[in-house]
């Protein structure tokens, strides 16, 4: 009877590659361990209690219903002393009341042409903020962002927490209910010239409600 | 003439192939688990606080209640076009109660907790704010402030925990409440319910 030669190669425990497989292991499941816990966090945000009272700020994010967002900044005011000049040349034989009417109409149309962003600009028009912010930290920035009421809060908060990147602490944020359309019937759009504390001349946009 | 050990050709190295099967499936486990878990949840993942807010850890259901908080959620947390439902949860100076205890507390007492009406979207501010669950917002509010909150302090606060669906109009409304106490509830701290329907 013929018997086959012992290999002893072919039998022999292939040690290292066994302690690989270990490894892997253990890695997989230290891994799935962290994934599986992690949803149950939740994420806290912190903001602001709303005042009773008018507020002023630099930058206004005005979410919509549609998932498009309107923002404003001093970037706008150019626009608006542009079209409030061309009003009073081509309506100025209105009344007063009459003039302002139309300029409030005649701005918000185009504000609302200009300053109306897909969903999708949000964080590129966000992260513009942030490094301008960062490229001052003596500078504040003061964010107000209006959400109508039908809108799930989910995205102001989303909007929060981009804004809570800022480097130095100098983006402020608050947040109100209101929509585009109590911008569209509000009393009065003017720009007013305030000296700020550093004695410096600034053209700002005032919404009366 | 060359010689080939046909040995060599047939030895499969085992422990090799399934080395790299299991790589393999690891792979493709832990990246189907992250794109999962970003699709689920969005960009809005972290957790964060106000700038010049201290760190906090997040709040999970067994952690100890220290303030008054308002859970928001469908009345059944499986059908998103359930009502909403608000929760008034109290914390308790003499023994620690947990979020999860509290909201079993305020699930079985009738007076902590209110349904939101249909279409509660569409009615006029003064209707709105007369609803049931508008009122036990608006009075828990006034009770508790008169009850704890007797200094100005950063630290006071009063706590929402909706889902993620909830209208702003909701929200809104409890931050107006707070608002008429703006000096001494200078802060709101959302918590935004990430495992809704899970």
């Amino acid at each position: 009877m013929a018997f086959k030669p012992w290999n002893s190669n072919k039998r022999k425990m292939q040690l290292v590659s066994l302690i690989d497989m270990v490894f892997i292991l253990l890695v997989f499941f230290l891994v799935t361990i962290f994934i599986v816990r992690e949803p149950r966090e939740e994420m806290r945000l912190a903001v602001p209690t709303p005042e009773n009272k008018p507020g002023r700020a630099q930058i206004l994010i005005q979410l919509l219903p549609s998932d498009e967002f309107f923002m404003i900044d001093e970037s706008a005011m150019p626009v608006v002393e542009s079209v409030f000049r061309d009003v009073e040349n081509r309506f100025g034989y209105l009344s007063v009341q009459n003039l302002q009417q139309k300029k409030k109409e005649v701005v918000f149309r185009v504000l609302t042409e200009r300053f109306t962003y897909p969903a999708e600009q949000l964080s590129h028009k966000i992260q513009q903020l942030l490094n301008k912010a960062n490229r001052s930290p003596n500078e504040k920035y003061f964010v107000l962002i209006r959400c109508p009421d039908e809108v799930p809060y989910a995205r102001v908060i989303e909007v929060i927490e981009k804004l809570s990147q800022a480097q130095y602490n100098n983006v402020i944020y608050g947040c109100v209910g209101g929509s585009l359309e109590e911008i569209r019937n509000c009393k009065q759009i003017r720009i007013v010239t305030e000296i700020d504390e550093k004695g410096i001349k600034r053209d700002n946009l005032w919404i009366t409600f | 003439m060359p010689f080939v050990r046909k040995e060599d050709l047939k030895d499969m190295e085992l422990p090799s192939l399934i080395d790299i099967i299991f790589l393999l499936l690891i792979f493709f486990l832990v990246t189907y688990s992250f794109s999962e878990m970003g699709e689920e949840t969005g960009p809005a993942r972290s957790i964060f606080d106000l700038p010049e807010a201290l760190g906090e850890s997040p709040v999970l259901e067994e952690e100890v209640l220290r303030t008054l908080l308002f859970q928001i959620e469908h009345k059944d947390s499986k059908d998103i076009h359930s009502p909403k439902v608000v929760y008034a949860l109290w914390p308790s100076l003499s023994d620690s109660i947990t979020l999860s205890q509290a909201l079993v507390k305020a699930r079985e007492d009738s007076s902590l907790h209110a349904e939101f009406p249909d279409g509660f979207l569409q009615l006029p501010d003064e209707e709105f704010q007369s609803t049931p669950p508008c009122t036990l917002i608006a009075n828990s509010i006034a009770r508790y402030k008169a009850r704890y909150f007797h200094n100005v302090s950063v630290t006071n606060t009063i706590e929402i925990r909706a889902a993620k669906d909830t209208e702003f109009r909701i929200i809104d409304f409890i931050m107006d409440c707070c608002a008429a106490y703006q000096d001494t509830i200078p802060r709101i701290v959302f918590h935004t319910l990430a495992t809704q329907g899970d």
